[in-house]
């Protein structure tokens, strides 16, 4: 059965019930970056500590890239999907940032401001 | 051939109870993600389209999911049930590959119990080609030994693909270079846990620390060899394994729970435990330990039924179509079939109406204009550029394409045409999915 289903596994990749799992396989890169929320005092909050989101002109998340550092596609839509479906008026001004993380030893900015938005803590 | 087992000695009735009840539950789950879903620029773009259709489709959802939960229901209910458990991979595959196809590839924990189910039966049909039917209470424990012992199997392969993925990507320098910390940084939920937060900061700062973690990972997932082959191996295989999923779930929101159920379940001697608690109790004996299988090789006629079973399993995952659709899942790469690109025509008067007067250097949702003009009367191409990439959209009037369109309006069908130059990632797609929306504010407008 092992061996069975190692070898299906192998031939379709992933098509239920069989799959090579094959994520989180490939190379670290030089690094990556995620969308967050920056408060006015400066620190970087998960944007789904906060709701009724109102930004100027959210952009395409996905498309955005901080220093050349993209991030996790599917990660980003979710975020943009959150911001779109908690959206209002109101609360504190917020930074939509996409925070930086370097595993190599270039110098680049901590965070990349995206647009500036307001919200209210949840 | 089989080695013992932590249940050897005991009815495996709570192990198949288990198994039915995961079952149930990623039936319940995968209707509920699909009944939220609908096709899209993500959305595969040579799937059925039934199976897209069931996207938000509350009725057929229904139907399939009470036949996965009926299904499972009774499977669990009594010993031997191959057809009950046929159904209810059959339905909870339906699902998961639906919200495969409407996202962007499977979610792969839900893969574990379909994978144990799968080797449970393989247990069953190779009981039964041994003459030993699982349904005749003589015959249940024999036969379902056997089960445990193909579901286990499958259970160990899913981690031995897991390993065999990242060696054979990067080999064990994954353990250095590997997609670990870039995994941590990713998707760690930051302001959740202070003691978390610091765990994986000092994961991101640290980099002994993080490839630590990525050999646990590789010795964890390798271990699973021990699965099927060893009662103590067993048992310390899960306890890694366990670990090495608390770990993943505390540093990121990762969490592979019915893989964990199974590993609790499978991987330790709960009845002999359970025994010894009732015979201090009791002041009865615990339960013998025996092999439930037979020691020695099992007759020469059911091996080679079942190698012939297996390889027609093999063989079917092995067609190239069918390589061709999963290889998909994850790398979308396909909408219209790349055409020749043959010199435009200006837009016709109809066209330009429906684009609002829109011309070439204009901007869609941050994309900017580039091209324009029509290949075929009523077929626009407009390529669209954002950061130096750049994609070639077409919009045709909705149903008139041989095509499945990765994305729709309520008038037309969107696609778009990839060179073998592009970029593999989803800038397409996300180009589609601003153009679709650009076009859905014109539709609505009066």
């Amino acid at each position: 059965m092992l061996g069975a289903y190692a070898l299906a596994a192998r031939g379709v990749e992933n098509l239920y019930p069989f799959s090579v799992f094959p994520m989180y396989s490939g190379e670290a890169g030089t690094g990556t970056s995620r969308v967050m929320a920056r408060t006015a005092e400066g620190a970087f909050v998960e944007v789904t500590a906060f709701e009724r989101w109102q930004c100027d002109a959210l952009p395409v998340l996905e498309t955005t890239t901080c220093a050349g550092v993209g991030g996790i596609p599917y990660i980003d839509r979710e975020r943009e999907q959150y911001l779109r479906a908690h959206a209002g008026t109101g609360g504190q001004p917020i930074e939509l940032v996409r925070r930086v993380f370097s595993f190599d030893d270039v110098a680049r900015p901590t965070h990349c401001p995206l647009v500036r938005c307001t919200a209210v803590p949840r | 051939m089989i080695a013992a087992s932590p249940w050897d000695g005991a009815s495996r009735a709570p192990l198949r109870v288990v198994l039915g009840a995961l079952m149930a539950f990623d039936v319940l789950l995968g209707a509920w993600f699909v009944s939220s879903l609908r096709p899209s620029a993500i959305s595969h773009p040579h799937a059925p389209g039934w199976l897209l259709a069931l996207g938000s489709n509350l009725p057929a959802l229904a139907v399939i999911a009470s036949v996965g939960v009926a299904a499972s229901v009774q499977f669990a209910r009594r010993a031997g049930q191959i057809g009950y458990a046929l159904a209810a991979i059959c339905a909870a595959g339906v699902l998961v590959e639906a919200q495969a196809a409407l996202l962007e590839g499977p979610m792969r924990f839900l893969f574990f119990s379909g994978a144990a189910l799968t080797g449970w039966v393989a247990g069953l049909v190779f009981a039964r080609f041994q003459g030993l039917d699982a349904r005749r209470p003589e015959q249940t424990r024999r036969a379902e030994a056997l089960a445990e012992q193909g579901a286990v199997s499958a259970v160990a392969a899913c981690y031995l693909g897991a390993v065999a993925s990242k060696l054979g990507s990067t080999g064990v320098r994954w353990v250095v270079d590997g997609g670990l910390q870039s995994t941590i940084a990713a998707q760690h939920t930051w302001g959740r846990s202070a003691l978390l937060d610091a765990l994986a900061l000092a994961a991101l700062e640290h980099a002994w620390l993080v490839h630590g973690l990525a050999g646990f990972t590789l010795l964890s997932q390798a271990s699973a060899v021990l699965l099927p082959f060893s009662r103590r191996g067993r048992s310390l295989s899960a306890l890694l394994l366990l670990g090495f999923h608390t770990g993943v779930w505390l540093l990121t929101p990762i969490a592979f729970p019915q893989a964990m159920v199974l590993l609790v379940a499978f991987g330790f001697p709960w009845p002999r435990w359970f025994a010894k608690s009732l015979a201090r109790s009791q002041a009865q004996g615990a339960l013998p330990a025996l092999p439930d299988v037979a020691p020695g090789l099992p007759p020469s006629a059911a091996v080679l039924r079942t190698v012939a079973a297996f390889a027609l399993v093999v063989g079917l995952a092995w067609l190239p179509p069918l390589r061709a659709y999963t290889q998909l899942q994850h790398r979308r790469s396909a909408g219209q079939s790349e055409p020749a690109s043959p010199a435009l025509a200006p837009l016709s008067e109809q066209s330009r109406t429906l684009l609002g007067g829109l011309q070439v250097g204009d901007e869609i949702r941050g994309f900017r204009v580039t091209e324009l003009g029509e290949s075929a009367p009523g077929l626009v191409v407009i390529t669209l550029e954002r950061e130096g990439q750049r994609v070639v959209a077409e919009i045709a009037p909705r149903g008139t394409s041989q095509f499945s369109a990765p994305v729709s309006t309520a008038r037309f069908d969107l696609f778009y045409r990839r060179s073998s130059s592009d970029p593999p990632d989803d800038f397409p797609l996300v180009a589609l999915d601003a153009l679709a929306t650009w076009l859905r504010e014109r539709e609505r407008r009066p």
